[in-house]
């Protein structure tokens, strides 16, 4: 059984203007011990995908169809408590922002520590818990330990920081490590190195491969940065304006792209080995997520469009090795 | 030096210009009515000498300049001169009349708190539904009724038919604290309610904003308890700027208080203060006047060492970002 196993995921915002389809008919897979990379431009609909995962998109937004599975239950019928014992326990989410994901008037170290606390045995109740009359020695010292882990300087003392007092780049890896603060079967990570200096990369891609290595944990690994997703995805899942345009191996899809979509964000990727080449920009914009057209998202600035690509988004061909919502496609499908 | 401290040294700096400032208008309080003041005071059918008697009192024979640093010298020893009409000295007038204002305000305030408190967390809690509906209402009445209104509402229903409630003065705490809580409460009440509909809304609207924050999704999604996060958490963070809101509506409140003494028959600063203004007992308004202004210095000074205590964001320095 998968440990996630999306299926026709829709998930809209009820805006003033309109509704916005953030995520239109998402099917998305992810094993036991595999790291799967979602990439694709600004406002793709990444991020939206992972809070719908957790059922944590809320008001004005609605999951408007499709089922979620997480270890084979259904996790949108879930009540809140049965949400709340796997949310942060056996899933975990890397927020995009970890500034903001932080409250400024507690200490790092026990926002972390009460996370833990929330998720182990015996737990007293919350509001003891708030009011700190419950600091927990063993917490304490497993938070000390992941901080440690993630790469922050001196953790017995960073724990007594609040977050205004960590820099951009601190409180991510503080980010990165309460999410693997309950040793989670599930890590949703949206964009968890991205600003972060390549050493500190490195640490924490070398965090998340030992972590997948020993638990078997399952990362949804969202980035912008396709070089990190060919050091670390075993699949990759490339995103279009609330659609999957191809899914496969990292190293087919990669090498090979089969959609012009895929083609383009390769291409679109500096290439310092060849500084005087001019560099590749995409033309046009993401369509108005208010305003999407009927047929391919991506026709409209696609190199390669046809006739029909206007009249109908095209399904998923499956040619083997990935699958490919193109037309193009279509010959090479089984 | 801690930057806490230096924080504080910071605010109370700030608090001189203010004190100041405050010096020149309340000084200014006499130089500007029209024409000589001693003739403004004892009126047109008032005899030459003793015109000059009044200025020689008041120093008008001077340079302006010389006055005001007389003034301020004065001032600054807690000494306004004596009151005009009863010869009294000003700062004796104002030490008795402090403690009346002063137990009516912070009773009122203490409703005000007590009362918005719950209401204004219910009904950010339950936002759209029924109790937060009657709570909005509610503070808009509190908002929009006047206090003299109020205070002749409840002396009407409360104090004419029971007994237990005095129709008119107060009773100090330190002289018999049953009366004093029996003669206070209605007046509280008609100063405290409009402070209480107003903190209500604040609070109500802090709490709402404050569950949009990022931390609060985090909370949810790391499955953290919603009643820790809301009751805790959420509900510091909106109490924050409210207690700045606090200090600054102390001025509001004094306001109130002239009018609500004036009502309830109390013996308080703006009894004095309406009683002086109608004598042209201009050493008593000055009185008035700084002290109001010292007492607000001093409320916002209390504030911002309450917020810095609370707010690590102040204790411990801006963002470095
Ligand atoms: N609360 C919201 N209200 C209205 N629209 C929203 C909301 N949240 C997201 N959206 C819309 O959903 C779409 C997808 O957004 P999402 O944040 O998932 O993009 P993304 O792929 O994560 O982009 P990025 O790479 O910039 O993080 C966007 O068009 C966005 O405007
Ligand atoms: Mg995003």
């Amino acid at each position: 059984m998968s440990v996630l196993q999306i299926d026709d995921l829709h998930t809209y915002f009820d805006t003033e203007s309109g509704t916005v389809r953030a995520v239109e008919g998402i099917d998305l897979t992810i094993e036991a011990g595999e790291i799967v990379g979602l990439v694709g431009e600004s406002g793709s609909g990444k991020s939206v995908t992972a809070s719908s995962i957790m059922d944590l998109v809320q008001h004005p937004g609605r999951i408007a169809d499709g089922t979620v599975r997480y270890d084979g239950q259904d996790v949108l019928s879930l009540s809140e408590d049965e949400l709340a014992e796997l949310r942060g326990g056996e899933i975990s989410m890397i927020f995009q922002d970890p500034m903001d994901a932080f409250n400024p008037t507690q200490t790092v170290g026990r926002q972390l520590h009460d996370v833990l606390r929330s998720h182990r045995e015996g737990s007293v109740h919350p509001l003891v818990r708030a009011l700190g009359l419950d600091h927990d020695a063993d917490c304490k010292a497993a938070v000390v330990e992941m901080l440690d882990a993630v790469g922050i300087p001196n953790p017995e003392a960073r724990y007594s920081d609040y977050p205004h007092e960590f820099s951009g780049g601190m409180i991510q890896r503080a980010m990165v490590g309460m999410a693997l603060l309950c040793d989670p079967k599930l890590v949703l990570a949206d964009e968890p190195t991205t600003g972060l200096d390549v050493s500190i990369e490195r640490q924490i891609l070398g965090l998340f491969k030992d972590l997948v290595e020993e638990l078997d944990t399952a990362v949804l690994w969202i980035t912008h940065d396709l070089s990190v997703v060919a050091k670390l995805c075993d699949r990759v899942v490339v995103m279009y304006a609330g659609k999957v345009m191809e899914v496969g191996s990292t190293e087919a899809v990669l090498s090979d792209p089969a959609s012009p979509y895929t083609q383009a964000l390769l291409d679109s990727i500096p290439r310092y080995d060849r500084p005087d080449e001019e560099m590749y920009v995409m033309e046009g914009d993401v369509p108005d997520p208010l305003n999407r057209p009927d047929g391919c998202r991506f026709a409209d600035r696609c190199p390669e469009v046809h006739d029909r690509c206007h009249d109908h988004h095209p399904p998923r061909f499956d040619t083997g090795d990935r699958e490919v919502a193109c037309y193009l496609a279509e010959g090479d499908a089984e | 030096m801690s930057r806490l401290l230096r924080y504080l040294l910071g605010r109370l700096l700030w608090a001189i210009p203010v004190l100041l400032g405050a010096s020149v208008v309340t000084f200014m309080i006499m130089q500007l009515t029209p024409g000589d003041p001693a003739r403004f005071i004892l009126g047109q059918r008032a005899s030459q000498e003793a015109v000059m008697e009044l200025r020689r009192e008041l120093g008008l024979h001077q340079p302006i300049f010389v006055q005001y640093v007389d003034f301020v010298f004065h001032a600054a020893q807690g000494d306004f001169g004596q009151s005009l009409q009863t010869r009294e000295e000003v700062t004796a007038m104002l030490l008795q009349r402090i403690p009346y204002t002063a137990q009516l305000s912070i009773a009122g305030l203490l409703i005000a708190v007590v009362v918005s408190f719950p209401v204004g967390v219910i009904g950010a809690v339950r936002e759209g539904e029924a109790a937060d509906h009657a709570s909005r209402v509610g503070a808009l009445l509190g908002i929009s009724t006047p206090n003299f209104w109020l205070g002749l509402l409840l002396i009407l229903v409360f104090a004419v038919p029971l007994e237990a409630f005095p129709i008119f003065g107060m009773t100090l705490v330190t002289e018999d604290p049953i009366a004093a809580v029996t003669s206070t409460l209605l007046p509280a009440i008609a100063l405290g309610t409009a402070q209480a509909a107003l903190l209500t809304r604040l609070l109500r609207g802090g709490m709402l904003d404050e569950m949009q924050e990022g931390y609060v999704r985090t909370a949810r999604a790391y499955g953290i308890d919603n009643r820790e996060t809301t009751y805790v958490y959420v509900l510091k963070n909106a109490v924050l700027p409210t207690i700045t809101v606090i200090g600054l509506q102390l001025g509001a409140l004094l306001g109130g208080a002239v009018i609500v003494e004036q009502v309830f028959g109390i013996p308080g600063i703006g009894r004095l203060a309406i009683q002086a203004i109608f004598n042209k007992d201009f050493p008593v308004i000055q009185g008035v006047t700084m002290l109001v202004a010292v007492t607000f210095v001093a409320a916002n000074l209390l504030v911002d060492v309450l917020y810095a205590q609370l707010d690590p964001r102040i204790r411990l320095g801006g963002s470095e970002r």
